[in-house]
């Protein structure tokens, strides 16, 4: 029976499978599944977030940041700064580090 | 007339494994239950067209099956002097069987229209799903107030209160109090949103159901403890070991609920006393 497909069993077959799911007595993912299936979800969240491209051009010790595509986000540059979600993010470069 | 139009998005996979999911789901792997959240969210979004009215699966199990039978069923649980598993389980199931006579009843379910079983499994699907997440917060609740550990925790007799932002708040910290699939299944659009997670699972060697804590580093933190490094996948096996776990947006530590309830409970009485 658990070869079929739900739409393929019979009314009596499917009242069995439900009910018995409904009772079953381990109810929960097991652990190594559970952690390997979070794993893969936040894999395929973080692949499915939009990348936006920064670019830097040094001169003089200097950053000036620019976007070489348009971007949608509310995002801007100026200068060594990137202004996001209402953050001011600064770029400092540091030598001989 | 029932006309039943599943996403065309739910592939030949998926059906199977929703299949495997209902009846052997200790058997799933990783990327199968990854897999099967999809399928369910696919499935709330397929529709039914039944008496010249097109609606999602999701919208008639709120209708036929959340607002019939949600608030009776919390109200019996937290009647109960002890949410103890064997009472809490029996009541789900009695529940539940209600569901297929009433489908049936209502012409939602018919034998000459296969696809309406994927309808059925839906809702018991979500039944199943949102009366063990009540019973496993009603069974915390109890018992984080029989061991004396102080928390806030919301009302889940009413309705506005169960859509509330956090679950519970201990030393401060918003919680969340989950069973394994309910906790995945947000993470397929967003990352964690509280500082901990009280996690409800399997453990395949010890062959019985335990209780993970899974907390943000500065929680951990304040209740003290050293964890071990690990990676994700390996919090299965190092359990009960405390385990943190690196991610791109920060670290996350992995505990076991008793070992957390102890801090949490000594953190609690040592602030007590500074008091």
């Amino acid at each position: 029976m658990t070869d079929k497909t739900l739409e393929q069993l019979s009314t009596a077959e499917l009242e069995q499978v439900l009910d018995d799911f409904i009772t079953r007595k381990v109810d929960e993912l097991s652990m190594p599944t559970f952690f390997e299936a979070w794993e893969i979800l936040d894999r395929e969240r973080r692949a499915r977030m939009p990348v936006i491209v920064v670019e830097g051009d040094i001169s003089d010790d200097e950053v000036a940041l620019s976007l070489p595509e348009p971007v949608l986000a509310p995002i801007t540059v100026s200068g060594n700064e990137l202004i996001v979600n209402g953050y001011r993010i600064i770029l400092k470069l540091k030598t001989g580090v | 007339m029932l006309h039943i139009i599943l996403s065309p998005k739910l592939t030949p996979q998926h059906r199977s494994v929703v299949m495997k999911y209902l009846t052997r789901q200790g058997e799933l792997t990783g990327s199968e239950a990854a897999i099967a959240l999809q399928a369910f969210d696919l499935l709330a979004e397929s529709q039914v067209v039944h008496r010249g009215k097109t609606r999602t699966f999701a919208t008639v199990y709120e209708q036929l099956i959340d607002r019939a039978y949600a608030d009776d069923f919390l109200e019996r649980l937290l009647s109960l002097p002890e949410p103890k598993q064997t009472q809490t389980d029996a009541l789900k199931a009695t529940i539940a069987r209600q569901i297929l006579p009433r489908f049936k009843a209502e012409g939602l379910y018919r034998p000459d229209v296969p696809a309406s079983a994927y309808l059925l499994a839906y809702a018991y699907w979500w039944w199943d799903a949102f009366a063990k997440g009540y019973i496993f917060e009603a069974q915390v609740f109890h018992d984080l107030a029989q061991s004396g550990v102080r928390f806030i925790a919301h009302d889940i007799r009413s309705r506005a209160e169960r859509l509330s932002p956090a679950d519970l708040i201990v030393l401060g910290y918003p919680g969340d109090i989950k069973h394994s699939t309910y906790f995945l299944l947000p993470l397929r659009v967003s990352s964690l949103k509280h500082d901990f997670y009280i996690v409800r699972l399997y453990h395949p060697i010890w062959r019985r159901i335990v209780c993970a804590v899974i907390l943000q580093e500065s929680m951990w933190h304040e209740i003290n403890g050293e964890p071990l490094l690990g990676e994700l996948r390996q919090a299965a096996e190092l359990f009960p070991a405390v385990v943190r776990v690196e991610f791109p947006d920060g670290a996350l530590i992995v505990v076991e609920y008793e070992q957390w309830k102890a801090k949490v409970k000594a953190h609690q009485e040592k602030e007590q006393t500074n008091d």
